[in-house]
């Protein structure tokens, strides 16, 4: 584990972040979602959308977080953001306590947080132009700029986006998908943020619209400093974007790992059943391929399976992985597995 | 860089003007606008050209037939009292049209924003005030307004106001429900994410998703409100002497039906063109702003 500590910065222990960087730029601990799921008339129980999630994001760095529907990845971003309210655990990012704060001024410090979000057309307002919409951060966030300040920084903005400056003054309803999303985009950008926050951004996409979404994504980040947490379910861009990679199952992290590494040696057997399900790129190799290499459906999250709560779909589960939670261990080479019996193979 | 042509043209690709193109297409709603627009002028324009008022008293014409000669301008004749009834009924289409302007304004006010309030923030907030929205349900209202009516006196104002905050309980609900479904709207948690208050998302991004309802609602409302007064008048606790509306003038109408149907018959043909035309122009707004019609 890297040191969290904001002082003095332990020497030899960020290898895995640039080396300028103290304290990571996000600070996920043991963060708990549970919601409230009415199950009769009177009566009610939590369903657990994350549970125990632990993890860092340096400066500049991307991570990707993988998984099946449901398993709690847009939870992830709207409680790393603050839209939902944790059970228990902590968010920090830049050492502060985002929970701890005041509303107003939680809403200042949102300015550093951004999010793309995963419908481009429904995350737009539909009575609002796309220069309104785009300016709009900026009345919370640089209250000193007259209308016309902001309607220019706008402007730059799409223009910075790829979309013409014709396109300020029409409504969502005339962009499609992709123009839409470069909106957002601009959108969240306008604020400067440190982190981008981005929830299945290209998913809603045509695949040739996606790989222009995913090339700006690689282009604005080149530009900055920017860090991004980019929520997929599609491992092929995952493995695109990301430094590393967080694999999630039922809301409990399964692996965390290097991108290239865990796509080339998966470690946890669900990691393994998750890569082995996509089909491989060349016919050649997909003659051999067997699909349902992962059975059946992840269980309801509101009775999750004792233990692991992967042991019901997993082909080496033993009886002792009913008895505990396997812990998020952390080998030797700074990879993140939760399952106990990754060593053997 | 943005010409004034250029302008224009986005303009013209807003929702409101996009909706307006729509409204514009039905005829029956076009044309009912147009007779509601000529009756109102009417009622503000026509009293003061008239050669009388409308509590100018004609001894010899009591319940008098309508008549058109030199000695006078009586189309629609005279009431119990000897009062034209043509100048009558246009004070009244002119105090039935107010009413209907300010209670509506006051029931779209106070509900939008009680409705947008407890849909928004929801919980125990919104629990409790649609509660209180339940229980105001469950008055009489009439009762209610009788009670105003005593306790502060019969002020015209006051009978507007009384009939708007008795009208607002369903709109309130109306946008209670809307706004907890936008709520979950993407662009409302992007505003979030933005950093806005709840007061502005309330104000910009759910309030003006809010307005096809609303519209629709309100000039639904109209009729209601003034069959409201109407039926207020006819009680005897709306407008009083000698001023009237269109529910006083129908009301002493009836009483004269089978012997002078003419003191029923123009107030009640007014009143009549004015629902008419109101509900027509209602549904021509529903069409255009209907969110289901504009894929």
């Amino acid at each position: 584990m890297r040191a969290l500590g904001g002082g003095a910065r332990p020497p030899g222990k960020t290898s895995g972040g640039p080396a300028n960087a103290a304290a990571p730029l996000l600070s996920v601990q043991a963060l708990t979602v549970a919601y409230r799921v009415r199950t009769g008339l009177f009566s009610s129980q939590p369903l657990h959308a994350l549970s125990a999630v632990t993890f860092n994001l340096e400066q500049r760095e991307t991570l990707g977080v993988v998984g099946e529907s449901g398993c709690g990845k847009s939870t992830l971003a709207r409680a790393v953001l603050g839209l939902v309210a944790p059970a228990s655990g902590r968010v920090r990012l830049e050492s502060e306590d985002l929970s701890k704060l005041p509303p107003a001024r939680m809403r200042t410090r949102r300015r550093i947080m951004q999010m793309v979000f995963q419908d481009p057309l429904a995350s737009l307002n539909p009575r609002m132009t796309a220069g309104r919409i785009v300016a709009e951060p900026l009345g919370v966030f640089a209250p000193h700029l007259t209308p016309a300040e902001r309607l220019a920084r706008a402007l730059d903005m799409l223009a910075r986006t790829g979309l013409p400056q014709s396109a300020a003054h029409r409504y969502p309803h005339e962009f499609s998908g992709g123009q839409a999303q470069r909106i957002g985009i601009a959108r969240a950008l306008i604020t400067e943020p440190r982190l981008l926050v981005c929830d299945e951004p290209v998913s809603a996409l045509d695949v040739s619209v996606q790989a222009q979404i995913l090339n700006l994504l690689a282009d604005l980040r080149a530009g900055g400093r920017l860090a991004m947490l980019f929520i997929t379910h599609d491992l092929s861009v995952a493995r695109a974007v990301s430094d590393r990679v967080l694999v999630l199952y039922l809301g409990r992290i399964m692996e965390i790992a290097p991108a290239a590494q865990l796509f080339a040696a998966p470690r946890h057997p669900y990691t393994q059943g998750l890569l082995a399900s996509a089909p491989p790129p060349t016919p050649q190799a997909a003659r051999n391929w067997r699909p349902p290499t992962l059975a059946g459906e992840a269980p309801s999250p509101l009775s999750p399976p004792s233990g692991c709560v992967f042991r019901l779909r997993c082909r080496r589960a033993k009886p002792q992985c009913a008895e505990q939670v396997p812990p998020l261990e952390t080998a030797d080479d700074g990879r993140q597995v939760a399952c106990i019996r990754w060593r053997e193979g | 860089m943005w010409g004034a042509r250029a302008m224009k043209e986005d303009a013209a690709r807003g929702p409101w003007r996009r909706a307006a193109a729509r409204f514009m297409q039905s005829r029956a709603a076009v044309a009912a606008a147009a007779l509601l627009l000529f009756l109102a002028l009417a009622a503000v324009c026509v009293p003061p050209l008239l050669p009388h008022t409308y509590d100018d008293i004609f001894w010899e014409h009591i319940k008098g037939a309508p008549a058109v000669s030199a000695d006078g301008f009586h189309p629609f004749g005279f009431d119990v009292n000897g009062r034209d009834l043509f100048a009558r009924t246009l004070l009244g289409l002119r105090v039935s049209l107010q009413i209907a302007l300010l209670a509506t304004a006051v029931a779209v006010a106070v509900g939008v924003a009680y409705g947008a309030i407890a849909g928004y923030f929801g919980g125990r907030l919104d629990e409790a005030m649609m509660r209180f929205v339940d229980i105001l349900y469950a008055l009489p209202y009439i009762l209610f307004v009788i009670l105003l009516m005593v306790i502060f006196g019969r002020h015209e104002i006051l009978l507007y106001l009384g009939i708007g905050l008795l009208e607002w309980v369903t709109m309130a609900r109306i946008v209670r429900g809307q706004t907890l479904s936008l709520r979950e709207r993407e662009f409302v948690e992007a505003a979030r994410v933005a950093g806005l208050s709840p007061a502005a998302i309330i104000f910009r991004h759910i309030t003006p998703n809010l307005a096809g309802p609303v519209v629709i609602y309100a000039a639904l409302t109209i009729p209601e409100i003034i069959l409201t007064e109407s039926f207020l008048s006819y009680l005897g606790f709306g407008v009083q002497e000698p001023r009237t509306s269109l529910g006083t003038l129908i009301s002493e109408g009836t009483d004269n039906l089978s012997v002078y149907p003419w003191i029923l018959a123009f107030p009640g043909g007014v009143l009549f063109c004015v629902l008419l035309c109101m509900i027509l122009i209602g549904d021509g707004l529903r069409d255009a702003l209907d969110p289901r019609r504009r894929a």
